[in-house]
């Protein structure tokens, strides 16, 4: 007996109907809480997709005006040109500028909706200050069927630019000072 | 698992569950095991956020756009009164080349001595001050961006460089770019008769 007694010390003894009964609340009291944990987990984990699919979709519209913008920037019907010579960074020249819509309007469809698709492109003279600003490609995405807008938001990207003007009459070229706007409509 | 050990203890066991110790340890190992996991996805999950670095995109538009600045500011000629300096081939100034150049020249003048161009009737390192801070104004300062202008002036004679502008010429909000994540433009050298001097501009959000 006192062997058996030994062996006993071995094992944890509860009495077993009730211990059986105490298991399963216990399974159950865990599998709830592991559940809830998992649907805690869900619900963050969808939130975090919503809200990251939403930067995701920001990302791309900013990273388009972007594009866009350096498209501009260096495009040959604007920037600041001397001969041979290599174009000036950051510079438009105001002779190009002012006439350079016109152009954008004739070849629209053909060659600048590929380069721009969606957008609006101005520039706004601040130095020597002047009031109106400059349009250069205005296309707004096709309305709705009821006839409002398609577009939700408008992702503006900014540069500053010289503004050369040669027909200020003096030998050396006078640069004023002004900024581009790239809208990317989305 | 019903440990068996004389026909009396048998007849006892039968109403107890009787579990080995060393299995039950077992079970709350796993138990451990999966609480550890768990939490070491959490913590993954949590230092993806943390280390998210900011995106390229908006790091490369701060630093193509305080570059685009400085180099702007640095060719824009200046059309205001009594600007044209002391030639006989009136030629309004440029900032980079003329006026910052005047003010490194006549810096120890400041603010009522001697500069060649008296742009608004001021010396020209207290023009420049004004002038830069309204055209900083109209463009970074209207869509929010902070910024820090500074120059400085490095003689052979000197051991430190000397702040053209001191305090630098920051936007009023937030007085300028210090201890922000920022960007440069780049240092700008003008090489003048009295030394180099060094411009930047720095931009932050």
């Amino acid at each position: 007996m006192k062997k058996a007694q030994m062996k006993n010390q071995r094992f944890l003894v509860v009495p077993r109907s009730r211990s059986a009964q105490i298991k399963m609340t216990e399974t159950i009291g865990v599998l709830f809480i592991f559940f809830v944990l998992i649907l805690f987990g869900i619900i963050f984990y969808y939130q975090y997709q919503k809200v990251s699919l939403v930067e995701k979709q920001q990302e791309l519209v900013a990273a388009r005006a972007m594009d866009t913008t350096l498209k501009v920037l260096f495009l040959p019907e604007l920037i600041c040109t001397k001969g041979e010579a290599e174009p000036e960074d950051n510079c438009f020249d105001m002779m190009k500028l002012r006439h350079v819509n016109e152009t954008f309007k004739e070849y629209l469809t053909k060659y600048y909706f590929n380069l721009f698709s969606y957008s609006r492109i101005y520039v706004q003279p601040v130095y020597p200050p002047a009031e109106e600003p400059i349009m250069l490609y205005n296309k707004e995405t096709p309305p709705q069927e009821d006839g409002n807008r398609s577009w939700t938001h408008r992702e503006p990207t900014y540069f500053v630019v010289a503004l050369k003007d040669e027909l200020k009459g003096t030998a050396i070229s006078e640069y004023g000072l002004g900024y581009v706007v790239v809208e990317v409509y989305s | 698992m019903m440990a068996i050990i004389n026909k009396k203890g048998q007849m006892k066991n039968q109403r107890f569950l009787v579990v080995p110790s060393s299995r039950k340890a077992q079970t709350e190992m796993i138990g451990l095991v999966v609480i550890v996991i768990l939490i070491t996805l959490g913590m993954l999950f949590a230092a993806q956020f943390a280390l998210k670095e900011s995106p390229q995109k908006k790091i490369f538009t701060r630093k193509g756009l305080s570059y685009s600045t400085m180099s702007t500011i640095m060719k824009t000629t200046v059309y205001e009164p009594n600007c044209k300096g002391d030639f006989k081939i009136k030629v309004n100034p440029q900032i980079g080349k003329d006026l910052l150049e005047d003010c490194a020249r006549n810096f120890e003048l400041a603010p009522d001595g001697y500069s060649l161009y008296k742009c608004r009737d001021q010396h020209s390192c207290v023009f420049l001050k004004e002038f830069v801070t309204e055209l900083l104004n109209d463009t970074l300062g209207s869509w929010n961006k902070h910024y820090e202008f500074s120059a400085v002036l490095i003689q052979a004679t000197e051991d430190k460089p000397t702040k053209l502008f001191d305090p630098p010429i920051t936007d009023s909000k937030s007085g300028g770019c210090q201890r922000k994540e920022r960007d440069s433009s780049g240092l700008f050298p003008i090489h003048t008769s009295k030394g180099l001097v060094q411009a930047e501009l720095f931009l932050c959000d």
